[in-house]
């Protein structure tokens, strides 16, 4: 018959060697399949936090600090200020963060008001890419959030 | 040395290109991961970061899968199924899993016959199907691998785009996992089609892929 898995004879047993590889780059996969290191999502979290106590503190140009350059750049395009400015004016209601989560470059902060944050990687580290999300109407997964600021 | 190369060369090529095709798939894949990130204004990662990723892996094992399935399937279908006139089957009539004379199990095993086969019992029954265990077993846990490494990297998408992540649950039943799936089960499914109908009418002179150049098409199962 055709077809048939592989032995080598070596007049010892059967070789196992890819057999064990075989599993061990599965198993790899299955622990590669976690949601982001904790580094990443401590990163994440906290980069979501500095930004709202900035807005708190009515700190605008700390709070642009820790968005993205695409982001900072249509904001400042939208309202026709500089973004220091822009974001103070935007109405968060911010909150405790009350779940993170990372997917390989990608992240979203969830705080206890409702309102999610979407935060990419950069060079300069976690950079919020849009903040005052909310689901849209209808199936959340299906649709991308509302936002009150984004890319 | 040599003697061990030229028993086990039929192995051996196909590991070392099986290698050479994975690392090749390492630096193009993340060559075109890369691209795909600054064209979404995202930071480009390392080499050595894509091949732990997810991203990496799904592209892996979704391919390992159905390769595995393929396998599978193959073996459990030419215990029951025969296709007249092909390499890869057994004659008509001769469907099922054989007398034990036939399978040289029990009583009727030969000396050199492995030591599981003489034994008898459960150790001859699972004995009896380990190709079978072995491939469906490395199959499950490849397609596994996709379901948990493709939910990640479909999540960062999912995130990219500003929406929610699915939860493994729901990955389970999106498009894109059986997007993935299905597109690799197809191909696979003809490949064994393809090849045990042309084995039929086709030969390859020396390959056990085909029959002898000079066998009738009406013969079954014969090997070159």
């Amino acid at each position: 018959m055709a077809i048939r898995a592989p032995q080598l004879l070596t007049g010892r047993r059967p070789i196992r060697g890819a057999m064990r590889v075989t599993l061990c780059a599965l198993l790899l996969g299955l622990v590669l399949g976690g949601c982001g290191t904790s580094d990443d999502r401590e990163q994440a979290r906290n980069a979501v936090i500095r930004f709202y106590h900035a807005l708190e503190e009515h700190r605008g140009g700390a709070a642009c600090a820790e968005l993205s350059s695409s982001t900072v750049s249509q904001l400042e395009t939208q309202s026709g200020q500089r973004c220091a400015r822009a974001i103070t004016d935007i109405r968060l209601r911010g909150g405790a963060v009350s779940r993170t989560e990372v997917f390989v470059t990608n992240a979203k902060v969830d705080v206890t008001s409702g309102e999610s944050a979407y935060l990419d990687r950069e060079a300069a580290g976690w950079k919020l890419s849009a903040v005052g999300c909310r689901p849209k109407e209808g199936k959340p997964r299906d649709r991308p959030l509302d936002c009150e600021v984004e890319a | 040395m040599s003697r061990f190369l030229r028993e086990n060369s039929l192995t051996l090529a196909f590991l070392v290109l099986f290698l050479a095709t994975l690392v090749g798939q390492a630096f193009v894949g993340h060559a075109d991961f890369n691209h795909a990130q600054i064209a979404h204004q995202n930071e480009t990662i390392s080499l050595g970061r894509y091949v732990t990723s997810s991203s990496f892996a799904v592209d892996v094992t979704e391919n390992w899968q159905s390769e595995y399935l393929q396998f599978t399937l193959f073996i459990l279908a030419t215990v029951w199924l025969v296709q007249r006139g092909s390499t890869d089957s057994k004659p008509p009539g001769k469907e099922g899993g054989e007398s034990d004379e036939e399978q040289k199990v029990g009583e009727h095993a030969q000396p050199d016959s492995p030591a599981w086969a003489k034994a008898g019992g459960l150790k001859t029954a699972i004995y009896a199907n380990s190709l079978l265990i072995v491939m469906a077993t490395i199959w499950v846990l490849s397609w596994f691998a996709q379901l948990v490494t493709g939910r990640v990297d479909y999540n960062a998408e999912q995130f990219d785009h500003h929406e929610a992540a699915l939860s493994l649950w729901q990955y389970a039943g999106a498009s894109d996992f059986w997007d993935r799936t299905l597109q690799n089960w197809q191909s696979e499914f003809l490949a064994i089609a393809s090849m045990v109908v042309f084995s039929i009418w086709l030969r390859q002179r020396g390959s056990t892929q085909s029959k002898p150049v000079g066998e009738p098409h009406a013969s079954t199962g014969a090997e070159g």
